[in-house]
């Protein structure tokens, strides 16, 4: 039987194959498994994959919140008949974190006791990260992948200290990056990711003047570059901003 | 001048001659082997008197394989093509498909032929097809089997899966 493929062939098909067949079978010859750990295939592995959403549902509800019991269901969106996969997490945090944010399958899990104690990780190859304790209290987290240096970078969002906490991947010390908002909103929405920028949007009171003014920004941070922007929304608009706000 | 009042009669089809790597000719329409990208960018260079093709990576068997292939797409892209013009419903695509999914389910070895073959002819939708189908094969097998499967040295040091 002549079989072997030259390499590049099984390249192709490797990248065929599903990420949780794929941790599986790295140890079929070393060969593959040096294909398959391969930075530039795992960049384009992920580039032809199906998008997955999460889909958080509350299982048990208790009357402190913090005995509540979640599902986290991941949802292929391009199978037609939604076949749903639980996630699992690692035994040692089974029901001791929620999901805050997740990126290109990677998911960042807060403990619900240790308060500012934070995880990367990965529910197909179950690896697991404990994150280096941050300086501040953050009310806003989120994981981004920075292309410019391949690496996934957390932010989170300390409004009384007006800083933006940034760890990047490999590093242990978070960084600081100065915003220029006020203090203490009044609401914020969660963080998105619109191309290679982190948004949210914020609400604040303004009681200086003799009539209590709310004020609306969108305030962004550039995920490779790291810089702050603060756009001030105009009033005209702002019935927009309720309607975000509502959600 | 008689042809342009009848259009239904066409020029003789020009052909070109592949040969095999045990010396088999096989006489194809010149569109079929065209499929072929390496045969495509040789095209131009040849002579109109030599179109002879020597395939010395292909064996006959594999040969008619992929002539077969490519005389279905052929067709098929021209009467979806057809359909498309005189906006009559067709469901060639579909059909294709079906005779493609059917037309790899082969043995293993076969489709590694099949797969080499493609490669070395850098022909790129049977490629993707036969690609595709290795890929479906590996799904939901253990590291052993697919060793077994595709005659692969164990030469891995550990295998932490192993115990599982």
């Amino acid at each position: 039987m002549a079989t072997y493929f030259p390499e590049e062939v099984i390249s192709q098909i490797l990248l065929r194959v599903h990420a949780r067949d794929l941790i599986r079978i790295k140890t079929v010859c070393k060969l593959w498994h040096s294909l398959i750990s391969n930075l530039n295939f795992v960049n384009a592995h992920l580039a032809r994959s199906h998008p997955e959403i999460i889909l958080t549902t509350c299982r048990y509800h208790s009357s402190e919140g913090r005995e509540d019991i979640y599902d986290y269901i991941s949802i292929d969106m391009q199978e037609n008949d939604l076949p749903s996969k639980i996630f699992q997490f690692p035994a040692s945090l089974h029901n001791k974190v929620y999901l805050i944010h997740s990126c290109n399958g990677l998911t960042l899990l807060q403990d619900r006791d240790d308060f500012p104690r934070l995880y990367i990780y990965n529910p197909v190859t179950r690896e697991c990260n404990t994150l280096s304790p941050t300086q501040y209290k953050c009310h806003q987290w989120a994981l981004a992948y920075d292309d410019s240096i391949r690496k996934y970078k957390v932010f989170g969002i300390a409004s009384e200290k007006k800083v933006c906490l940034v760890l990047t991947q490999g590093e242990n010390l978070w960084k600081e990056v100065r915003t220029i908002e006020d203090p203490f909103p009044v609401l914020r929405s969660n963080p998105v990711l619109v191309e290679k920028e982190l948004c949210w949007f914020s609400r604040y009171m303004d009681s200086l003047n003799e009539n209590i003014q709310r004020l609306y920004y969108v305030n962004s941070i550039d995920v490779a570059t790291e810089e702050f922007r603060n756009i001030k929304i105009p009033p005209s608009i702002t019935k927009l901003c309720h309607q975000l706000s509502a959600e | 001048m008689k042809d342009s009042f009848n259009p239904s009669i066409e020029p003789p089809k020009k052909t070109v001659t592949l040969v095999s790597s045990d010396g088999y000719d096989f006489e194809v329409e010149e569109e079929v082997a065209l499929e072929s990208q390496v045969i495509k960018d040789g095209f131009e260079d040849k002579a109109v008197d030599d179109r002879e093709y020597l395939l010395f990576n292909v064996h006959s068997d594999t040969l008619e394989l992929i002539i077969k292939y490519c005389e279905k797409h052929v067709s098929s892209r021209k009467s979806i093509s057809a359909a498309a013009a005189s906006s009559s419903s067709s469901n060639g695509e579909e059909a294709l498909k079906e005779w493609d999914e059917h037309f790899i389910s082969v043995d293993t070895n076969t489709l590694y032929d099949i797969l080499m073959a493609a490669d070395y002819l850098n022909i790129k939708s049977l490629l993707d097809l036969a690609i595709q189908k290795v890929a479906d094969t590996i799904h939901g097998r253990s590291p052993e089997q697919i060793r077994k499967k595709f005659n692969i040295e164990n030469d891995s040091i550990i295998d932490p899966w192993a115990s599982e």
